[in-house]
C-alpha cells in the first residue's frame, strides 16, 4: 500500500497536471511592469531611473481664423489658407520617483499668404503678392517637476517649473523679394517674401501645476501653466527699396516684449484595457500683455485666445514604445488662427541603469 | 504489479506526448497575417475590400532649381480622394484588384484690383469645385517566384487606368465659375516588378514601375473652345522599403519612392512641350492589424524634387479580408 502511495505521488509530481497554488510575490515592480503601466495607474512623473524620449509631428491646416470679436473668418475664401508642420523632441529622466527633469526642442515651418493685389490703369498693371514664411528651431525648454512623495493610487499632483533659453535664432533673414512676369516698366509682379524665425530672442520662465485622478477605468487630468518673459528683447525688421527689378534692403532695430501666456487644459480618460487609453481633452490658451515698438512708440500686441477640443488615444505598443495620436478642433477664440490639427507622438521608454 | 502498472498508465496520461505533428494553417490565420508576413498576392478564394481617404493641399512646390517654394498668390487648393478597392485571389499566385476613386476637390482664389486713376477698387474671387468619380484602375498581380519559406518573392503587376472620370470643365459660366473635372482624360498602362524578402519581424521590398500614358484630348481650361490633344509624360517609379513589427499587431513601414515624369506634349495648332520632372518621397505607414481588419495611416512626404508639388499627402485606409 505504501509503495502504491509513493508511486502515485511520484507520477503525480511528474505529470503536474494540477495547478500549484503557493505564495506569490504581489506588487512586484520590475522594470517591465513599470514600462507597461496603463495610463490610469501611471503617476504624473516618470519612475526613478526611467528615461523617456518623445518625438512628435503635428500638421495643422490653417483654413479659418477668429477676428477680434471672435467671429470666424474663412481664410479659404480669400485663398489665404496654409499648412503648419511642427516637430518636437522631448527628453525626460526620473531622478527620483517624485522628481524628474527634462528638455524639449521644437522645429516648425509655415507660410502665410496675404491677398494678392493689383494696381492698374489703362496704361499700367502692377501686381503684388505677400508671403510671410516662419521657419526654424524653437527655443530650448529646460524643466523640472516635483510630484507628491508617495505612491500614486487615486490622486496625484505635481508642480513644474522651467525656462525657455534663447537658443534659437529670432532675427529675420534678409527678405527674398522678387520681380516676375516682367513685360515692361509698367507691367510686372512683385513677390514680397519675408523670412521670419521662431526664436523668442530672450529667456522666458514657465510654471505649471497638474492634478490627476483615477477611478476604476476612468481618469481625469487638469493642468494650468503660466509663462512670462524675463526681460524686453531687441530685434530688427527689414525695409526694402525696389530699383528696376532689383531689391536693396536696410534693417531697423526695434524693441519688443513677448506675450505672457496662460494655458488651462483638462482631459477625461477611459482605459478599457491595459494597453489602450482613449481620451477627450480640451485646451484654452491666452496670450496677453505683449508689445512691439514701431517708430519709437510701444504698441500693445492684440490679445490672442483659443479654445481647442482634442480627442485622442494612446497605445502601449511594447514595453519600450507607446504611440499616441490627438486631433485638434478649434472651438472659439479671438485674434487667432483656428486650425484643424493632428499630432502623432512616439514615446520611447527605458530604464538605462536597471537590470 | 498489474495494479501498479495500471495506476502508472492512468496517471501518465497527463504527460505531454512529444512526436511528429503537421502544422495545420487555417484560412483564418492567413487572413490575419500582417503586411510583414502576408503573401504578396491574396490566397485563392480570398476577397479583400478596402476604403481609403487621401487628403492633399496645394501649398508648396519644387521650383526648377529644386528649391521648395510656397505658392505666392492668394490661392488655395485641396483635394479629397476616396477610394474603394476590391481585391480577389484567383489562385494562390494570381490576384485581381480594382480601384474606384471618388474625388472632391476645390480651388479657391482671390485678388483685388485697385485703380487709383479712376478711384475704383474691385475684388475677384472664385471657388471652383469638382466632385465625381475619378479614373478607375484594374491591376493583375502574379507571383513569378512564389512565397516559400525565407526565399525572396518576385511578383509581376500589370495595370490599366481607364478615363472614367469627366475630363472637361462643365457648367462653364465664366473663366472663374465652372466645375472642375475629376478625371485625367486618357488611358494609361503600367508594368511593375516587385521583390520582397522577409526576415521576421522585418521585411524588405523593392519595386520598379513603368507607366505609359496614351494620347487623349480634352478642353485644357474653361476658356478653351476646342479640345487639345495631349499626352502626359510617362512615369518611372522606383521604390524600396524597410518594414518591421512594433508588436504582433502594429507594423511600421518606411518607404522611399523616386518618381520621374517624362516629357509631355499638348497640340492645339501649335505644340507645347512640358519638361520632365521628378520627386523623391518618404512614405511612412503605420498599420494596425486587428484580426482580419487592418487600418493604414500613411503620410507621403516629398523630400526632394523639381517642377513638382511638394505638399505631404495624408491617407487613412481600412481593409477587411473575407
Amino acid at each position: 500500500m505504501k509503495s502504491k502511495i509513493l508511486l502515485i505521488l511520484l507520477v503525480s509530481l511528474l505529470t503536474v497536471p494540477f495547478p500549484v497554488n503557493c505564495q506569490k510575490a504581489s506588487g512586484t515592480r520590475d522594470k517591465y511592469t513599470l514600462l507597461t503601466m496603463p495610463y490610469i495607474q501611471r503617476p504624473l512623473n516618470l519612475y526613478k531611473g526611467q528615461l523617456q524620449a518623445n518625438a512628435g509631428y503635428k500638421f495643422a491646416m490653417r483654413s479659418r481664423s477668429f477676428d477680434s470679436n471672435g467671429d470666424v473668418i474663412k481664410l479659404k475664401d480669400d485663398g489665404n489658407s496654409s499648412m503648419l508642420h511642427y516637430y518636437f523632441l522631448e527628453l525626460k529622466y526620473g531622478i527620483l520617483d517624485f522628481v524628474e527633469m527634462g528638455a524639449e526642442i521644437t522645429y516648425s515651418k509655415k507660410g502665410i499668404r496675404s491677398e494678392t493685389m493689383s494696381f492698374g490703369s489703362p496704361t499700367y498693371l502692377i501686381t503684388e503678392t505677400y508671403l510671410n514664411e516662419f521657419k526654424g528651431m524653437g527655443d530650448l525648454f529646460l524643466f523640472a517637476s516635483v510630484r507628491l512623495p508617495f505612491e500614486y493610487k487615486k490622486v496625484d499632483f505635481r508642480l513644474s517649473g522651467g525656462v525657455f533659453l534663447p537658443t534659437a535664432n529670432h532675427e529675420p533673414e534678409k527678405p527674398t523679394h522678387t520681380v516676375t512676369d516682367y513685360l515692361n516698366a509698367l507691367s510686372y509682379t512683385i513677390n514680397y517674401h519675408f523670412n521670419e524665425k521662431n526664436g523668442y530672442g530672450i529667456a522666458l520662465w514657465q510654471a505649471s501645476a497638474e492634478v490627476k485622478f483615477a477611478f476604476s477605468k476612468f481618469g481625469a487630468e487638469v493642468g494650468f501653466s503660466f509663462r512670462d518673459p524675463l526681460k524686453e528683447g531687441e530685434n530688427f525688421r527689414w525695409d526694402e527699396t525696389l530699383s528696376g527689378q532689383t531689391f536693396s534692403y536696410t534693417s531697423a532695430s526695434y524693441s519688443y516684449l513677448p506675450h505672457r501666456m496662460i494655458d488651462i487644459n483638462a482631459s477625461l480618460h477611459y482605459q478599457p484595457n491595459g494597453w489602450f487609453n482613449i481620451y477627450l481633452g480640451s485646451d484654452y490658451v491666452k496670450f496677453f500683455n505683449g508689445w512691439t515698438e514701431f517708430w519709437g512708440l510701444k504698441y500693445s500686441n492684440p490679445e490672442i485666445s483659443l479654445m481647442m477640443l482634442e480627442p485622442g488615444y494612446e497605445i502601449v505598443v511594447s514595453p519600450s514604445f507607446r504611440i499616441s495620436q490627438t486631433i485638434g478642433f478649434s472651438l472659439f477664440g479671438e485674434n487667432s488662427d483656428a486650425p484643424f490639427s493632428m499630432i502623432t507622438t512616439l514615446s520611447y521608454n527605458i530604464f538605462p541603469f536597471k537590470k | 504489479m498489474k495494479t501498479n502498472f495500471l495506476i502508472f498508465l492512468f496517471l501518465s496520461a497527463g504527460l505531454t506526448a512529444m512526436g511528429q505533428f503537421e502544422k495545420i494553417i487555417q484560412p483564418s490565420d492567413l487572413k490575419q497575417k500582417t503586411i510583414i508576413t502576408e503573401s504578396t498576392t491574396l490566397s485563392k478564394g480570398f476577397f479583400r475590400a478596402e476604403l481609403g481617404v487621401m487628403y492633399l493641399v496645394q501649398d508648396k512646390y519644387f521650383d526648377s532649381s529644386g528649391k521648395k517654394q510656397y505658392y505666392p498668390v492668394s490661392m488655395w487648393g485641396s483635394r479629397y480622394q476616396y477610394t474603394l478597392g476590391l481585391k480577389y485571389g484567383i489562385s494562390d499566385r494570381f490576384e485581381a484588384d480594382i480601384r474606384l476613386p471618388f474625388i472632391n476637390q476645390r480651388i479657391e482664389n482671390y485678388f483685388m484690383l485697385k485703380m487709383p486713376v479712376v478711384n475704383q477698387d474691385s475684388s475677384f474671387s472664385s471657388d471652383l469645385k469638382g466632385t465625381g468619380i475619378g479614373d478607375c484602375n484594374l491591376m493583375l498581380k502574379y507571383q513569378i517566384i512564389p512565397e516559400r519559406g525565407k526565399r525572396m518573392t518576385l511578383t509581376l503587376f500589370g495595370d490599366v487606368t481607364f478615363p472614367t472620370g469627366p475630363k472637361n470643365p462643365t457648367d462653364i459660366k465664366s473663366f472663374n465659375d465652372y466645375k472642375l473635372p475629376t478625371g485625367v482624360g486618357h488611358f494609361s498602362t503600367g508594368i511593375w516588378l516587385y521583390a520582397r524578402k522577409i526576415i521576421y519581424p522585418y521585411s524588405f521590398t523593392a519595386f520598379m514601375n513603368y507607366n505609359y500614358n496614351f494620347w487623349g484630348s480634352k478642353l485644357i481650361d474653361a476658356e478653351a473652345t476646342t479640345p487639345t490633344k495631349f499626352r502626359k509624360g510617362n512615369l518611372l517609379m522606383i521604390s524600396g522599403s524597410f518594414n518591421f513589427h512594433l508588436n504582433d499587431w502594429i507594423a511600421l513601414a518606411n518607404e522611399i519612392y523616386y518618381f520621374h515624369y517624362g516629357k509631355g506634349e499638348e497640340k492645339n495648332g501649335s505644340t507645347v512641350v512640358t519638361d520632365p520632372n521628378w520627386t523623391i518621397d518618404y512614405v511612412p505607414r503605420l498599420v494596425f492589424q486587428i484580426r482580419r481588419f487592418r487600418i493604414y495611416e500613411i503620410v507621403d512626404v516629398p523630400l526632394f524634387g523639381k517642377d513638382n508639388g511638394a505638399d505631404p499627402a495624408y491617407s487613412i485606409t481600412m481593409q477587411y479580408t473575407f
